[in-house]
């Protein structure tokens, strides 16, 4: 087996291998693997206190820094439409759903950016980790959140809305979404879920930016 | 003055030759699907289904000719609604998908540009205008050509004549090498020898290149990217890794090469699946530099048990006399290891000698930088895995292999490091310390060849 970010040998080391023994063979190696480094803060849910998004989140989670190896890896996963590479942070991922409990739900992709990606970059990733999801929500227009100061993204519009024909939705969730940078994506995501009637909405975010 | 053009020149231009993923083409999608109708522009699938059988789908990647299962990746396609399949080998070049498309030129060819002249006015010695004529024959006679030169026998200067010759013809003329460092090296001689004329080099994150180029000095993997392109193309160190490792490479060559095209080998160690490539083509050896002055003979100092020593925070201390030998005569240097872990561990050893000393490997992002720095004698010397081995130039270089024994350090790549030595003729001579922990028979074939090209070389001038 290579690895898929190097294409090196990922079975050099045996205690490393064994060490993945329960969950499959390892898809990236011992050197690439040390690169990804844990968080260095959690979300910051407490920004949001004194908004109409205040406490509509239950907690949010993320796994991993934006240093320059996970850059490589998300330029190499969403910009070059490497789709092997939804595998590398399975189990990671599948972890850190299970212990936030509740049905995943995907923060979807407006269908003209879809098409132009050719794949839907966090239900791949979903379906690498074999977790069940649910698609729930639908982007209401292909906006780009980065040139909106704190005041802009607050008030706008909501991004989301529910996929049409879901009413529904008591229950626990966790949004599951690449980058965690401001927070306005699974704030308004949560939103529009906890208005539909769920009792609680938790996000895991691969990375924290 | 800007010439007016018309949007179809300027899509024959900068198409013509090449093989681009359509939707990649910087044109209006319009003008381009008005070219496929007319006739004009071809299109290939991404992926060929090269076959069905049990187990499963084979592909090509119609771009990079990869048939490796391994290379092929499956995904539910958002775009077209099918499951879709990627070649992931060439991807860094933008991704060829089963439902993509790859564009090619079909309509009538650009003329000529005007033959350029020759503005390099250097003298050739005797060897290096033998083999400048040899190459002119072989390629007048259409068959392949192999340059065998030793490392600094002058071998840009050798093919200025050839490719002026090539390019007066109205012939279109591709220099393939495996690095980078070697393409930034080769452009600025070549643009100052042929003034006018429009070059291309083509290298990862240079860009494509706009409109048409009659000369194109490019890696090897940029040919993925061209078809039926060229009349001949110049196989610079055809030996190196990965040209001799990567299939792929090879398949590249003959794809961007027209029909009756030719291929010139150029190698300071050819191996003998390049010997048999122009078993029925000419042959050119130069076993002297241009100076004339012997190559430098690698010596072997054992360095024994230096891994542990490494280890242990501490570095060997023949190795230590080496370096510091070198930084009191202000002698250039650069220090060859196996892995990029073991470099990694000497250097903080090697900066309290010098803080300026910089270590790079294949992903620095600073290697340019870094190479640089020692030829402006801003760095007193590199510490470097195999990737500088070739293509670097500076005068009055030392070299020393730190784990001389281990097997990425193969007789050709000893050759290679050897021929960064001595390459001025102000300064021929020069140190090149294998340390070794046990001598290999890779190590002694490689000082073997040497002396023989010394003693052969004799006679030649
Ligand atoms: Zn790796
Ligand atoms: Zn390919
Ligand atoms: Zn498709």
């Amino acid at each position: 087996m290579n690895c898929l970010l190097c294409n090196g040998r990922t079975d050099r080391n045996p205690s490393w291998a064994r060490l993945f023994s329960d969950k499959g063979f390892p898809v990236v190696c011992e050197g690439c693997r040390k690169g990804f480094l844990p968080a260095e803060s959690q979300p910051p849910l407490s920004d949001w206190d004194g908004t109409p998004y205040a406490g509509m989140l239950e907690r949010a989670v993320s796994l991993f820094a934006y240093n320059e190896p996970m850059k490589e890896f998300l330029h190499q996963y969403k910009f070059l439409k490497d789709v092997a590479l939804s595998r590398v942070f399975k189990s990671e991922l599948a972890e850190a759903i299970r212990l936030s409990g509740g049905q995943a739900v995907p923060i979807p992709m407006h269908p003209d950016r879809l098409n132009e990606r050719t794949f839907a970059h966090v239900e791949e990733m979903l379906r690498a980790a074999r977790v069940p999801y649910a698609d729930l929500l639908e982007k209401t227009a292909p906006v780009t959140l980065g040139r909106m100061n704190r005041q802009e993204r607050i008030q706008a519009d909501r991004l989301f809305r529910l996929r049409s024909g879901i009413r529904d939705v008591r229950g626990e969730y966790v949004l599951v979404d690449d980058l965690y940078t401001t927070g306005t994506t699974v704030h308004h995501a949560a939103a529009v879920l906890r208005q539909a009637g769920a009792d609680k909405v938790s996000a895991v975010t691969l990375i924290r930016a | 003055m800007e010439a007016v053009r018309s949007v179809d020149e300027e899509i024959r231009d900068f198409l013509q030759g090449r093989l681009w993923l359509k939707e990649h083409l910087p044109f209006d999608a319009g003008e381009i699907s008005r070219h496929v109708k007319s006739g004009w522009i071809g299109t290939l699938p991404g992926l060929l289904v090269s076959s069905r059988r049990a187990p499963g789908l084979r592909f090509r990647c119609n771009r990079c000719l990869m048939t490796a299962p391994s290379a092929f990746y499956s995904f539910d396609c958002r775009r077209c609604g099918k499951v879709c399949h990627y070649c992931r080998h060439c991807i860094r070049m933008g991704r060829v998908a089963s439902c993509d498309e790859l564009a090619y030129w079909t309509g009538p060819e650009r003329p000529p540009p005007a033959p350029p002249v020759l503005k390099w006015s250097g003298r050739l010695t005797p060897a290096q205008a033998g083999a400048s004529v040899d190459i002119s024959e072989s390629l007048q006679a259409g068959r392949p050509h192999l340059l065998h030169a030793v490392c600094g026998a002058g071998k840009t200067e050798i093919l200025f004549g050839p490719v002026h010759e090539l390019l007066s013809d109205g012939k279109r003329v591709c220099i393939a090498t495996p690095r980078t460092d070697v393409v930034l090296e080769l452009l600025p001689r070549f643009r100052q020898a042929l003034g006018e004329t429009v070059i291309h080099g083509l290298y990862g994150g240079s860009g494509q290149g706009d409109g048409y180029a009659p000369l194109v000095i490019a890696t090897t993997h940029q040919l993925y990217r061209f078809r039926d392109a060229f009349d001949a193309i110049f196989v610079d160190e055809a030996d190196a890794f990965p040209y001799s490792f990567d299939g792929t490479l090879k398949n590249a060559v003959t794809k961007a090469l027209k029909p009756g095209g030719v291929k010139v080998f150029v190698t300071a160690t050819p191996s003998p699946s390049i010997m048999a490539a122009v078993k029925k083509g000419g042959r050119t050896v130069i076993r002297r530099r241009y100076h004339g002055h012997p190559l430098p003979v690698p010596r072997f100092v054992p360095l024994w048990n230096y891994r542990r020593l490494i280890d242990s925070g501490k570095l060997p201390r023949r190795l230590l006399h080496w370096a510091e030998a070198r930084l009191s005569s202000s002698e250039p240097f650069l220090i060859f290891f196996p892995s990029v872990r073991l470099m990694e561990k000497c250097l903080p050893m090697f900066q309290t000698l010098d803080s300026r000393i910089m270590a790079v490997h294949a992903s620095s992002p600073d290697r340019r930088e870094a190479v640089m720095a020692l030829r402006r004698g801003q760095a007193p010397g590199l510490l470097t895995t195999t990737i500088l081995e070739r293509g670097i130039t500076i005068p009055g270089l030392q070299a020393a292999v730190v784990g001389a024994e281990d097997r990425v350090f193969g007789r050709s790549a000893i050759i290679q490091i050897g021929g960064r030595v001595g390459r001025s003729a102000d300064l021929p001579g020069g140190d090149i310390a294998l340390f070794h922990h046990g001598i290999t028979s890779e190590m002694d074939e490689a000082v073997r060849e040497i002396m023989r090209l010394n003693r052969e070389g004799g006679g030649t001038g």
